[in-house]
């Protein structure tokens, strides 16, 4: 018997294969299909209840959808595991999935234990990770859709990861994109540290869903107050009004002043910019009282002074806002 | 008559009294932390004060107390003015901004 390490995981290989051939050029370690132990089939509530009393399974087939969202008992899971949906949410110590896991669906969101992704994995709809601790994926992973969003401390997509649409919002810590990476349709980059694409990757770029070009998603310094006022479509102008931020945009087009008045940083303004088949764009201009810094905050349209305006940033009502210290 | 509110760049501060609800105490003195530029909002003094969240899995800046032990705390940022805290029960969250069917939290 062959076994070999990968990513802390010990993998058997079966001793019938043909030799492998000697490896011309590193490849990215991805793990090799381990012997299939006999697997235990179980009904999910079986499966549930097993587990919660802390039976180990070498390999578990469950005969529909398997839910321990929310288990704070649940640290490990089957490394062979077959069912139709996988939720485990909110499992506060859970800190690994299966190494060999085949599934229609499964869900891991807000795992913060869970901080690498390895072993092979087929989610024939969806892997939806976001809000996890991930810090990185090294994994041979194929799903139509992978879901990372809100994954702040993920910096590296490694292995051999196939999918469909991606999605990596608010990704802060992931600036690049390894080479390897297969995406055949879509890629949502809206927050994320990319400022840019490998270059064989095809696949469409969307900023919060909405369709953009590479110019919106990784140059918006290149954009101007002017060329969102030219855009009709109203999800579109929104996503350029993002990429520009209010302050650059306000500097470009100007805009009604709707009020004036000053705070501890200064003086205060409100403007308001009208759209065409838009509400209008009304926003509260700013100045930090210790950095010197100016700054806008869009605000609701109905809102008519600068009080109001900044109450509402802070969820209170405009008598309630008084306060004590800024800095 | 109104508690004390602090404001610290996107952060805010109202002194409030021991809250009823039940918290989980936090392994750090982050209230908030900048995705983009890393910054953040905490309290100095190790040993004067405990961040709970009200929720198991927390999101900075949201649904926090803060619990000032010591007379006093000092809240830091690398941009912003410091500001000392007097001993008590605080409220934490963050600023808010608009876009048209959303609002959300500031983000630095």
């Amino acid at each position: 018997m062959i076994r070999f390490q990968s990513g802390g995981r010990t993998f058997r290989r079966p001793a019938a294969q043909t030799p492998d051939p000697a490896p011309a050029v590193p490849q990215a370690r991805v793990p090799a299909r381990p012997v299939t132990p006999a697997p235990v089939t179980l009904s999910p509530e079986d499966a549930r209840a097993r587990l919660r009393r802390g039976e180990g399974f070498a390999a578990l087939v469950v005969t529909g959808p398997l839910n321990l969202s929310g288990s704070r008992w649940l640290r490990t899971l089957p490394d062979w595991l077959r069912c139709t949906a996988l939720t485990v949410d909110d499992c506060p110590h859970l800190s690994t999935l299966p190494a060999d896991l085949q599934a229609d669906r499964v869900s891991a969101r807000r795992c913060p234990e869970l901080q690498d992704l390895e072993g092979r994995l087929s989610i024939r709809e969806g892997l939806n990770l976001s809000g996890s601790g991930l810090r990185r994926i090294q994994a041979d992973l194929h799903a139509t859709r992978l879901i990372l969003a809100g994954c702040r401390d993920l910096a590296a997509i490694g292995g051999a990861v196939s999918v469909a649409h991606l999605d990596v919002r608010r990704c802060a810590a992931l600036t690049t994109l390894d080479a390897g990476l297969h995406v055949t349709q879509t890629i949502d980059v809206a927050g994320s540290g990319l400022r840019g694409l490998p270059g064989q990757l095809r696949a469409g770029l969307r900023w919060n869903g909405v369709p953009v070009d590479a110019r919106v998603a990784f140059h918006p310094e290149s954009l101007t107050g002017r060329d969102i006022m030219a855009v009709r479509n109203v999800q579109r102008r929104r996503v350029l009004l993002e990429r520009i931020g209010i302050d650059r945009f306000l500097e470009d087009v100007g805009g009604l002043v709707l009020d004036r008045d000053r705070d501890a940083g200064g003086e205060r303004r409100l403007i308001r910019v009208p759209f065409d088949d838009d509400e209008d764009l009304v926003a509260v201009l700013v100045q930090c009282p210790s950095t010197g810094g100016r700054y806008a905050l869009r605000v609701p349209p109905h809102l008519r002074t600068c009080r109001e305006a900044v109450a509402w940033t802070a969820g209170l009502a405009v008598h309630d806002y008084h306060p004590t210290q800024e800095a | 008559m109104s508690f004390p509110l602090y404001r610290h760049g996107d952060v805010l501060l109202q002194a409030t009294s021991a809250p009823a609800t039940p918290l989980h105490r936090q392994p750090h003195l982050t209230l908030a932390h900048g995705e983009v530029t890393g910054h953040r909002h905490q309290i100095r003094d190790q040993h004067a004060a405990v961040l709970y969240s009200v929720t198991p899995t927390p999101t900075p800046g949201r649904d926090q107390f803060l619990h000032v032990t010591a007379p006093q705390a000092t809240l830091t940022h690398e941009e912003h003015a410091s500001i000392r805290l007097p001993a008590g029960w605080y409220r934490v969250w963050q600023q808010r901004e608009y876009t048209p069917g959303s609002v959300r939290v500031v983000l630095d």
